[in-house]
């Protein structure tokens, strides 16, 4: 094994080979297979073991298996040489279980060949797809293809006769449709698919009537999101004494009084996300002690995001008894000066948003606070609140600004907001303790960035 | 063990690795070479550590070194390899509260890693692969077939050949076919 000069042929062994193959993606197996006949034949089964397959033109680089290049030709799939194609390239990818279409003209043939190709196709998503001559098949005919299939999730799809076949489709699992002109409530009554567990949607598709419907048919809703438009109280209602499975809540409301809120959220008890969003002129007074003489504790709720409220320190007093196990909470434009009668001063205002935020603070479980919209002036002052004075909260920011290695995911959050002076400071900071950048130091940044506050605070004191 | 255990007495346990790394055991190549590794370190192969506990752990042979057998374990690639584990058998143990673990897995290696397997003699490279991946030794593979892997991205069969000094097998024919096969993804190159 061991000849050190000289030329083999198998230079490495087949298991390491694989191994390595396992990190390489699709057009870099297809260019080396010439190596050599162990690498062809390893190369071979490197592809054979891919069970995840991207073909489309969505620019997202989500996964690295992306075989587009070699099979579009004018966001068509396909169509300068059918099948056969398509066909040779399938037969490689056996073990595929997942496949992601995104942004493509696709025919029926097409979709029929991938069906048959992929014996373990369990999930395929389906997303921005349009379809080329939907009048040559029928209805039932793309039922029964797409029946074939495990699990469907489809984003945008924009064809009336999709809407028609999916409505018998067991399969379908998760749906979103937004911004499709020929949608009307009236279809959406008559084509909502009984197996759904996640509906996305425009609301003004859904109204009082669909709602009714979808409460009888589709018994195994879990996420339901309906964005753009308000929600009535009645609707409201409706949602939440139908679906009890709900786990997952989306909605914009308005005009609801908090004690109509918190009778009917309370019904939900399997809710874990819930993300409200009012109306901006009508701001909902986010008043804990009302709510809960209403409602019990809320013990299934992870996360809560909020959008547009109006609440005080003095109202928020009830929040940590009414959300036990919430983890994650998200504010936008709070207006948080109800009792702050000089709410343009500064000081007033820094002071309510202070409160505010012991009260959060108090929340036992949360870890992850993001706050959004604030308004200007007191953004500055706001990070600063944080780190002085409570404890918990401190401990998120550091977690988003500066810890270990989830590190880009945060940093890019961070970076997608506006950045403030003192966040930028912070982190050149961050640069100056931390030298090298490897594994360890990386793992260790939290503790040393305590330390070092910690040798900060003590030099003050002395 | 419970991830909770892992936590709560991580400090004793390091103590314990560090204690039990002074104890040393000798492991012995195909090709005879005898050489000292800390228990603990020796331990990040399964192999190894299958073999010392299946001897029982109060027993832990000293003086009797661990054959391995493999003829990919020659007496330098042994060397490399216990560097390797010397280095890192006091790397923190994974953290579980991280959702992003699969990012951590896919980022780059470490600079130490990165010059540790950079070696210019290719065939204590492959030999130090093979017997890390005879020795069961995960961490050590995937930082070999990393590094092999980034050498490989982006580049012709020619030049892979060159640069692993494979000869090429394939006859004229057998490659032509297999450029046939494949047409569709040279096709809009």
């Amino acid at each position: 094994m061991s000849g050190s000069d000289g030329q083999s042929s198998r230079v490495l062994n087949d298991d390491v080979l694989f191994l390595i193959f396992r990190h390489i993606d699709i057009t870099d197996l297809f260019s080396i297979q010439r190596v050599s006949q162990q690498f062809y034949e390893w190369t071979q089964k490197a592809l054979a073991a891919k069970t995840v397959l991207n073909i489309g033109l969505d620019s997202k680089e989500l996964f690295s298996f992306n075989i587009t290049k070699a099979l579009i030709r004018d966001r068509c799939l396909l169509n300068y040489n059918p099948y056969l194609v398509l066909d040779s390239m399938l037969h490689i990818f056996i073990s595929v279980k997942t496949l992601y279409l995104s942004r493509l003209t696709i025919d029926y043939e097409t979709m029929e060949v991938i069906v048959n190709r992929l014996p373990q196709l369990k999930i395929l998503y389906l997303s921005w797809i349009s379809i080329n001559r939907p009048q040559d098949k029928t209805v039932t005919e793309w039922t029964q293809l797409l029946s074939k299939v495990t699990q469907i999730e489809i984003h945008y799809f924009s064809e009336l006769l999709v809407m028609n076949c999916i409505r018998d489709l067991p399969s379908l699992q998760s749906l979103e449709v937004n911004h499709m002109r020929p949608l009307t409530p009236q279809l959406m009554a008559d084509c909502i698919p009984s197996g759904i567990r996640t509906l996305k949607t425009n609301a003004q598709y859904v109204d009082t009537n669909v709602l009714n419907i979808m409460a009888i048919r589709c018994v195994q809703l879990e996420a339901l999101s309906l964005c753009d438009f308000n929600v009535t109280l009645e609707q409201f209602s409706i949602i939440c004494n139908q679906f009890k499975r709900i786990k997952r809540l989306d909605i914009k409301l308005d005009g609801i009084s908090t004690q109509e809120l918190a009778q009917n959220i309370s019904k939900l008890k399997d809710l874990k996300h819930l993300k409200l969003e009012f109306s901006y002129y009508n701001k909902f007074c986010f008043d804990t002690n009302v709510m809960m003489s209403y409602m019990k504790p809320i013990t299934s709720l992870r996360s809560l995001s909020l959008d547009s409220i109006k609440c005080s320190a003095k109202r928020l007093t009830q929040l940590p008894q009414m959300l036990p196990n919430v983890t994650k909470i998200s504010i936008g434009d709070l207006n948080c000066h109800i009792d702050c009668s000089r709410l343009n001063d500064y000081f007033f205002a820094n002071e309510c948003l202070h409160k505010v935020m012991q009260w959060l603070s108090r929340v036992p479980k949360l870890r992850h606070l993001t706050l959004d919209r604030f308004a200007p002036f007191l953004r500055l002052k706001t990070f600063n609140l944080f780190v002085d004075l409570i404890p918990t909260v401190m401990d998120t920011m550091s977690t988003t600004t500066a810890d270990t290695n989830p590190l880009s995911n945060k940093i890019n959050k961070i970076l997608n907001k506006p950045m403030d002076r003192e966040t930028l400071e912070a982190l050149t900071c961050v640069s100056s303790v931390v030298k090298d950048n490897n594994l360890h130091s990386r793992r260790n940044l939290r503790t040393d960035i305590e330390r070092q506050s910690l040798t900060i605070n003590e030099e003050f004191v002395k | 063990m419970a991830d909770n255990a892992d936590h709560i007495d991580g400090d004793d346990n390091e103590d314990v690795r560090a204690q039990q790394n002074l104890i040393k055991i000798k492991l012995k190549s195909s090709e005879g070479g005898i050489y000292e590794c800390g228990l603990t370190a020796a331990k990040m192969s399964d192999l190894v550590k299958n073999m010392v506990e299946s001897l029982g752990t109060d027993a832990v042979v000293t003086t009797e070194p661990i054959i391995l057998g493999n003829e990919a374990v020659t007496d330098a690639a042994l060397k490399k390899i216990i560097e390797w584990v010397e280095f890192h058998w006091d790397d923190p143990p994974v953290d579980h509260d991280f959702e992003d673990e699969k990012d951590r897995r896919n980022e780059e290696l470490s600079h130490w890693d990165k010059q540790f397997i950079d070696v210019d003699d290719q065939a204590l490279l492959f030999d130090v692969i093979a017997a890390a991946n005879y020795m069961d030794i995960k961490g050590l593979v995937e930082v070999g077939a990393k590094h092999i892997c980034s050498k490989i991205r982006g580049k012709s069969c020619q030049e892979v050949r060159e640069m692993l000094k494979i000869t090429n097998d394939f006859t004229a024919e057998e490659e032509d076919a297999i450029h046939k096969e494949n047409a569709w993804i040279y096709a809009k190159d």
